[in-house]
């Protein structure tokens, strides 16, 4: 039988059960039961002829020894045992075995297999001679099942008939369903006469069939079955004719349960049936499965036309591109996300701040945020920590951002949002102050409760640029100013901002130059000891290059200049190695005056700071007692534990360490005790105030006496008048410098001061030196 | 080799066959764990040239079982072996019917985990 006599048998059937749907429940009896039995029992007699025709063509390609081996042979002659056995032994085939011609047919089926077995198993692969006979045998298993098959389908159409009388009867006396009875009795009586005509036809012509029809027929079901692709047919009424495999799979339907239905009354998805038939292209629909998944389906339909033109079939296909689908977003999630905070990255946030820009007339402000101290966090607890706390931190500014912010992560611990349609410069304020104070709480994590502050930079489009790079860059220079305010700062951007950062830009741009084309040299001021007035150290102070020197730049400026510049590295180093160049010299003159370098603590020096001692140190051969570092208050509030070993290292070595500009910064006194220290210097503006009232020598006096019980020397800084000398000296102070005492300078001059020191036991600056900008070095 | 992952027993009906069948062999996700395989659905191909797609929540869902015994002794070819992926029909009726049915994958020759 092909499929086109098959497929008017199955819809014989099929109206004719839909006929008895309709009457109700009560009319689902036995025979009903029986008819389905029997239209299973032609199905499972037709796959068992399928799985003997596949043998019959393994046969050939074994014989011909081109195909399996010998124990692959053995394994497909029990494939094929079994599938008889089925018919015989099996529930599947208890149907067929009720009926006695039908049950005659299967056991012959089963004898001659059994009859032909030996020589089966005793076939060697590429023994053409032996196949001749065995063919015979194979073939003679055949004559039977296709009886089987034929008689199979002939017993369920006489049982279709009867059932369609009785169902008939049935409904007499159901005035209601009489009509539609009636009419699917007539419907069926036709295409029953048809359908049995055709099948006894078929089975007439089943012995010459030629064995390559039903293999093609085969195939082909196995190939749709086979295909990752749901299909389902529906004849020219709608009902399914066809439901394969995987569509089987994607609805829990199952085909012997979808056959000659209706597909929305089964529950079939509408995925699967109504994709509009013909047109062009694929349609995307969502699949909810039984299983709670949900399928992303690419789903066509085609019309299958008869000879005549009308209607045979609807074929829906869906492909099932679920994967690639979840695939290809998460690709796109992650071209345009942090996969850390899953927040928007710096690529998407670029292009999303151009897409607001270019709509005309559109207000934005963009908030960039840095997190104050985060490296320290991530050196102290790790990077996991660090990681944790960036999860955290971005969760508290997407809540405070609202709904119509976005919020981004542009990379480390920088931040960026995006707010659109500000009503002005103060509600970008009022924004930016939320989003600082969403972190105003300490974070707690895993790792503990960590406090964690935000700087801000604003910038706000259309006043301070029209383009995303433009406002990027002016976000930044006010959130760089903001950070170098304090911690905490909000900054909205400004021109006088523009142009402090344009001075800096060439001031970076100036000492780069200078430290590349030795263009920087150290000036040296004289520390006096206060008992005799004998120097005791120079300070070494970096001189700006000659004629190139920015105006009104402050040392604070040329140490951010430097940190954010990346110069600071090279700049210390060279300070380092050029200041004990210096003091090797004068030693080697037998005038041993160690030489103080001061250091800016940031974490790119405190990384290196030893290994930059080291190397200034072996480079010079300086003995380490002659090398004085000057540190600031701020290590203290950085990362102090790392701080305090390294230093305490190096004063083991027999260097000396003082804390520069004592009073100015942050420092607790609970520190200053567990801090390795030498020496305290206490910063100019105290030593400017002696002499101007009780207040200022209070201070001083304290200090000094502070100093003393950690047992520290102390030293004053920029003592310019006479007055203030002899104060220091009454309060006991032991060390001083100043204009009054020695302005910077060159190492040749400062020479000759330390022999008169050497000699005459005292010295007094006598000369004034053109002063020229000098700064800290950095 | 596949039995040193342990033997396990399953006595239960089967939807073919009349009678209860005592089984035994290993814990599909003993398999799984053993050779690191990681996905979502197991296509298991037959010798006959069957095809089935198992969801992985089946192997958690039910206490299946990869059967290389048949009432202690090997199962040959013709009585469904040398594997049969048999899932527990006596305890757990749904599995009759489809989709489960099909699953139930006998002369079992692949298994490739996507």
């Amino acid at each position: 039988m092909d499929r086109r006599r098959l497929g008017v048998v199955l819809l014989a059937a099929l109206c004719f059960l839909a006929a008895l749907a309709s009457g109700g429940a009560r009319l689902r009896e036995q025979r009903l039961l029986d008819l389905e039995a029997s239209l299973h029992s032609g199905w499972f007699a037709s796959r068992a002829e399928a799985h003997l025709l596949r043998f019959a063509k393994l046969l050939e390609r074994y014989a011909a020894g081109a195909g399996l081996d010998r124990e692959g042979f053995l394994e497909q002659v029990d494939v094929l045992v079994l599938a008889v056995r089925r018919l015989v032994r099996e529930r599947d085939g208890a149907g067929l075995m009720a009926d006695p011609v039908l049950a005659g047919l299967a056991l012959e089926v089963e004898q001659r297999l059994a009859e032909a077995e030996p020589d089966l198993l005793a076939l060697e692969p590429g023994d053409e001679a032996a196949l001749a006979a065995i063919r015979e045998k194979v073939d003679a298993i055949g004559q039977p099942l296709a009886e089987l098959v034929a008689r199979t389908y002939d017993q369920f159409l006489r049982a279709a008939a009867d059932s369609g009388r009785l169902a008939a009867g049935l409904r007499q006396g159901i005035l209601w369903s009489l009509g539609l009875t009636g009419l699917s009795g007539l419907l069926l009586a036709g295409l029953v006469a048809s359908a049995v005509q055709e099948a006894r036809s078929a089975r007439r012509r089943a012995e010459h069939a030629t064995s390559a029809a039903r293999e093609a027929e085969d195939s082909l079901r196995m190939l749709v079955d086979a295909l990752p692709v749901a299909v389902t047919a529906r004849d020219e009424r709608g009902r399914l004719l066809l439901v394969n495999r995987h569509a089987a799979e994607l609805t829990g339907i199952a085909e012997s349960a979808a056959l000659g239905r209706d597909p929305i009354e089964i529950g079939l998805p509408a995925a699967l049936c109504t994709a509009p038939v013909d047109a062009r292209g694929f349609q995307e629909v969502d699949l909810d499965c039984p299983d709670g998944s949900r399928r992303h389906l690419l789903a066509t339909a085609r019309r299958v036309l008869r000879e005549d033109g009308s209607l045979a079939r609807t074929v829906h296909i869906a492909l099932d591109v679920t994967e690639r689908r979840e695939a290809e977003e998460q690709l796109r999630h992650l071209a345009e996300h942090d996969p850390l905070t899953g927040l928007a990255n710096r690529s998407r946030f670029t292009r999303l701040l151009a897409a607001t820009l270019a709509r005309p007339g559109r207000r934005l402000a963009l908030h960039l945020l840095d997190l104050d101290g985060f490296k320290e966090i991530n050196d102290s607890l790790g990077h996991p920590a660090g990681d944790r706390l960036l999860v955290a931190v971005a969760g508290r500014l997407a809540g405070a951002a609202g709904s119509q912010a976005t919020v981004a992560r542009l990379g480390g611990d920088e931040f960026a949002v995006l707010q659109p349609d500000p009503e002005g410069p103060a509600e970008a304020q009022r924004l930016a102050g939320r989003l600082a104070d969403s972190l105003a709480q300490p974070v707690v994590t895993t790792d503990g409760r960590i406090r964690v502050g935000a700087s801000i930079g604003i910038a706000l489009a259309p006043e301070h640029g029209r383009s995303a790079e433009e406002l990027l860059r002016h976000a930044d220079i006010a959130l760089y100013r903001a950070k170098a305010t304090a911690r905490g700062s909000v900054l909205p951007f400004s021109a006088e901002l523009a142009a402090a950062q344009a001075i800096r830009h060439r001031l970076a741009n100036a000492l780069e130059s200078a430290l590349q084309h030795g263009g920087l040299a150290l000036r040296f001021q004289p520390i006096l000891r206060l008992a005799d007035r004998r120097v005791t150290a120079c300070e070494a102070l970096l001189r700006w290059p000659e004629g190139r020197a920015p105006r009104r730049v402050s040392t604070a400026d040329v140490v951010a200049v430097a940190e954010e510049s990346g110069l600071v590295g090279p700049l210390t180093e060279w300070v380092l190695r050029t200041a004990c160049r210096q003091a090797r010299f004068w030693s080697e003159r037998g005038l041993a005056c160690p030489v103080a370098v001061n250091l800016s603590m940031t974490p790119s020096i405190v990384d290196r700071l030893e290994a930059m001692v080291e190397a200034a140190l072996d480079q010079s051969g300086l003995r380490p007692d002659l090398l004085e570092l000057e540190v600031t208050e701020n290590v203290l509030i950085r990362n102090f534990d790392q701080a305090v070993g390294i230093l305490e290292r190096l004063r083991r070595r027999g260097i000396k360490i003082a804390l520069d500009d004592f009073g100015t910064g942050y420092s607790a006194l609970a520190y200053l005790q567990r801090f390795p220290l030498d020496k305290l210097k206490i910063d100019r503006r105290f030593t400017s105030e002696l002499g101007k009232g009780p207040a200022g020598l209070a201070i001083v006096d304290a200090i000094v006496r502070l100093g003393h019980a950690l047992e520290l020397s102390i030293v004053a800084e920029g003592v310019e008048r006479a007055e203030q000398l002899r104060l220091l000296d009454a309060v006991g102070c032991d060390e001083a410098q100043g204009f009054l005492l020695g302005a910077p300078d060159t190492p040749e001059r400062v020479l000759s001061l330390l022999e008169a020191s050497a000699t005459s036991g005292s010295t007094r600056a006598t000369d004034r030196f053109a002063t020229e900008p000098l700064l800290a070095s950095a | 080799m596949l039995e040193a992952l342990g033997l396990r027993e399953l006595v239960t009906t089967t939807p073919w066959t009349e009678g209860e069948q005592r089984f035994s062999g290993v814990d599909p996700r003993a398999l799984l764990r053993m050779v690191e395989a990681h996905g979502s659905e197991l296509v298991a191909a037959a010798l006959d040239g069957y095809r089935a797609v198992i969801p992985i929540a089946d192997l958690e869902r039910f206490p299946l079982l990869l059967a290389t015994r048949r009432d202690g002794r090997p199962m040959p070819v013709r009585e469904r072996g040398p594997l049969w992926l048999v899932y527990p029909w006596r305890t757990h009726p749904e599995t009759v019917e489809q989709p489960y049915r099909g699953r139930a994958v006998w002369q079992l020759r692949s298994i490739v985990v996507r």
